[in-house]
């Protein structure tokens, strides 16, 4: 089989799925006969799509609102979770008293508390900021700490008998064990981040994709509510494959390490 | 190329490392369990000890007593006659398994060691490039652990416990990982190595030949609790060679080791 034949071959593969998916929307559509208003075919969303990213522009400035918020709560949620999931990791004592802690907020539905965090940070992008981070910082965190106690026995043992401090064998040793959980544990906080990011857009109605979603819907825009919610996936997927790559690339011995 | 360094202690009769009375207990669910017994050791400096020994007789408690990854519950252990507790920076430890770091390179993970004290890579750099030569991987200090054999992998490791020029260098079956054809030659380098640096070494191993190959004194272990129950001096001429694996000496040795372990 020739190279052309083999890549063509695997675009299609990896293109199918959302052919299908495309097809089946169409075709619950047309043989349902859907009013627009109520759910357009895929060919009006992505006129919609089409006008609103170039001929008009009117869904950049959401769109820009939402990616700019989650990318900041997002920070904030990972920076945080590594932080804490790698010092619990590290101690014992420090485990027992705030694991329980953690799990105790954790099985709180993150949603539940936007109202609240609206009425302390205020009416405004901070409360945002703050429920995304809050929404990630889980998937984060679990996978920072299983990571980082995951770091193989025999190299700790070597740490020991070179006398290092934990501070350095954190830093040489169970952090980069770390990485490959740690990134996997970010790919589903991206997720995680859209979603708090959306639940608060909804309940500020001040901008971003969520506000318009709700907004169009409301006013039976079905079509840039669905437009909407298509660029909001492609951002959810887009992060998603930006961060698999990243894994690859930091984590390049695993699923090849041949140790003795 | 200068590999032994300065501090090398001059070869004599005093003890390098003694082990005095040593018992170790691990106590679980079940009960505890004597993991070695009043046992006794002697290293003399610069002199190559191997430690033989069924499964389960407590060799890789020997190990990390000497690495100072555990403390004996009842006994002493002495370095220059003094006893020692923790870490130590004259002692080198090659584990069973290469234990690299798999996102450094061969020269970063031979480096190790030096990094992890504060002191200046940038000084120490001739010395692990010249240990890499030394076992062989000259061309091979930008590869990483992944890219590397399992014998190049052990390799790596030899000379990341020679970096800090150890006084001894204990070695946990370093071999046990590799394929038959690989051992000897490793076997035969490690010789090789061993007589341009002379350190101590402490080997443990369950292969008589590697034993008797390697050694100035072999020491048998009983099993569970490991106790010394044969200290052989092997008085093979070195270098030794693959000639030397035929010699009816080799066989002589090598046979009263076997009868030793089979009748226990």
């Amino acid at each position: 089989m020739s190279t052309v034949i083999q890549v063509l071959r695997g675009t299609a593969v990896r293109v199918l799925p959302l052919v299908l998916l495309v097809a089946l929307w169409w075709a619950v559509v047309r043989g349902f006969a859907l009013p627009s208003r109520l759910m357009p075919a895929p060919l009006e969303v992505w006129d919609r799509i089409y006008a609103g990213l170039v001929t008009q522009g009117d869904l950049w400035p959401h769109l820009a609102t939402t990616l700019m918020t989650t990318l900041g709560g997002y920070a904030l949620g990972t920076v945080l979770a590594i932080a804490l999931g790698s010092v619990l990791a590290m101690n014992r004592v420090l485990e027992l008293t705030f694991y329980p802690i953690v799990l105790l907020i954790q099985s709180v539905p993150k949603v539940a508390i936007a109202p609240l965090v609206l009425l302390w940070m205020g009416f405004d992008t901070r409360s945002t900021i703050v429920l995304v981070a809050l929404t990630c910082f889980f998937p984060v965190f679990v996978g920072t700490f299983i990571g980082v106690r995951a770091a193989p026995p025999v190299l700790l043992d070597l740490f020991r008998t070179l006398n290092a401090s934990t501070f350095k064998t954190y830093l040489h040793c169970n952090l980069p064990s770390a990485a490959g959980s740690i990134v996997a544990g970010m790919q589903v906080g991206w997720g995680f981040a859209l979603v708090g990011c959306v639940v608060m857009e909804f309940i500020m109605g001040m901008g971003g994709a969520g506000y318009l979603i709700d907004n169009s819907a409301n006013a039976l825009d079905a079509v840039t509510a669905v437009a909407a919610m298509v660029l909001l996936g492609v951002m959810g997927f887009a992060g998603g494959s930006i961060l698999q790559r990243a894994r690859a690339r930091l984590v390049f011995w695993e699923g090849q390490v041949r140790h003795g | 190329m200068d590999i032994a360094g300065s501090s090398a202690p001059a070869p004599g009769k005093h003890t390098l490392l003694g082990l005095h009375d040593v018992s170790v207990r691990y106590k679980s669910r079940r009960g505890s369990v004597l993991a070695l017994e009043d046992f006794n050791l002697q290293v003399e400096p610069s002199s190559f000890v191997s430690v033989l020994g069924p499964s389960g007789c407590g060799k890789s408690t020997l190990v990390r007593l000497v690495a100072g990854l555990q403390a004996p519950s009842t006994g002493e252990i002495r370095f220059d006659g003094v006893a020692a507790r923790g870490a130590r920076e004259d002692v080198g430890v090659a584990f069973q398994q290469s234990a690299l770091l798999p996102w450094k390179t061969s020269l970063e993970n031979v480096l190790l060691p030096i990094r992890l004290t504060g002191k200046s890579v940038q000084q120490a750099l001739p010395r692990a490039q010249a240990l890499l030569e030394l076992v062989g991987l000259k061309d091979f200090q930008d590869r990483y652990p992944h890219e590397l054999s399992g014998g190049m992998q052990q390799r790596v490791a030899v000379a990341r416990s020679l970096i800090r020029d150890p006084s001894i260098l204990v070695m946990d079956e370093p071999f046990a990982a590799l394929d038959a054809m690989t051992r000897e030659t490793m076997m035969i380098e490690l010789q090789r190595i061993w007589m341009q640096t002379r350190p101590s070494v402490l080997f443990i191993t369950h292969s008589i030949q590697e034993a008797v190959f390697l050694s100035d004194r072999v020491v048998v272990m009983s099993g569970r609790p490991g106790k010394v129950i044969e200290d052989l001096p092997i008085d093979l001429p070195r270098p030794r060679d693959v000639g030397t694996l035929a010699l009816p000496r080799f066989a002589e040795l090598s046979n009263h080791l076997r009868d030793m372990l089979g009748q226990r």
